[in-house]
């Protein structure tokens, strides 16, 4: 009898923090993934989750933060899933010659970034979404893990089992590749 | 040959490259960072990137904390998925 009791809060308590936070959990998870239906399945996880391990929440922390900490879990689990699959196969390097030197016309340009708040500019920031969407997807999970974990690269490679020399030359690969897109589109236009 | 020893020396860009990248993830060892330290004491081209990029990493890292754009999702979406996922927790 007490444990159906306690059922029903654990569901009533639920059904709040359902009606509650989809809306910040699913605004944060289609900002991380850039992909709704996605976004909406480990939202929905998420809250399974809740159910399931609700002992375990700590009432000192706010739920919202409980549900984002899960809810950022499938996130990386996701992004790790897909940076597994992470090769740097490239079948014509067009950024450098075969001695290793900047091609021409892909050497970088000035940028004027002294004197302006593009940190703010969500015009720009824009852009660098745009520019980081068209990278593979497994090496943009690659960049994104970095910055979703509090982790040194070291600790990211072991978790991917993938050597570091691969790990930089990957994240070298797509950082050269989201650079030349936002010279090309925001600072020599 | 002169620029195969060259690189050995002072790298190529390319490999320069990459040192930038680890440099921003991890610590380089005392030899990377003499050799990094060489080749863009001669190659204007690898000094602006490296600048550039560190920039980019900024960005990415506030823009991956701090969303700067709003995300909107439309109010039926919302009321959709709270419908479904409350079909799934009664189940």
């Amino acid at each position: 009898m007490e444990s159906r009791e306690n059922n029903t809060t654990i569901s009533l308590t639920i059904k709040q923090w359902v009606a509650n936070y989809t809306e910040p959990l699913l605004s944060w998870a289609t900002y991380k993934l850039s992909d709704k239906e996605l976004a909406a399945d480990l939202v929905q996880d998420t809250f399974l989750i809740a159910v399931q391990s609700f002992d375990k929440f700590k009432g000192d922390s706010e739920p919202k933060t409980w549900l984002i900490s899960i809810l950022n879990n499938k996130i990386i689990d996701h992004y790790r899933k897909q940076a597994r699959s992470a090769t740097i196969f490239v079948k014509e390097d067009i950024f450098f010659n075969e001695h290793g030197e900047w091609r021409e016309e892909s050497r970088p340009q000035h940028w004027d970034i002294d004197n302006t708040h593009l940190l703010d500019d969500t015009e720009f920031i824009k852009i660098l979404r745009k520019c980081m969407s068209k990278l593979p997807a497994a090496w943009s999970s690659a960049m994104q893990l970095k910055y979703l974990q509090e982790k040194d690269g070291k600790e990211i490679c072991q978790d991917l089992g993938i050597t570091q020399s691969n790990f930089w030359q990957i994240l070298c690969r797509a950082k050269l590749q989201v650079r030349a897109c936002i010279e090309k589109n925001w600072f020599i236009k | 040959m002169i620029k195969k020893i060259t690189h050995i020396i002072v790298l190529s860009c390319r490999k320069a490259t990459q040192l930038i990248e680890k440099k921003l993830h991890t610590e380089l060892s005392a030899r990377e960072r003499v050799q990094l330290k060489l080749h863009k004491g001669i190659c204007d081209a690898c000094t602006l990137y490296e600048k550039q990029v560190v920039f980019i990493e900024k960005i990415l890292k506030k823009d991956s904390t701090t969303p700067t754009t709003e995300q909107t999702i439309p109010d039926k979406d919302v009321q959709d998925l709270q419908a479904k996922i409350i079909r799934s927790i009664e189940k």
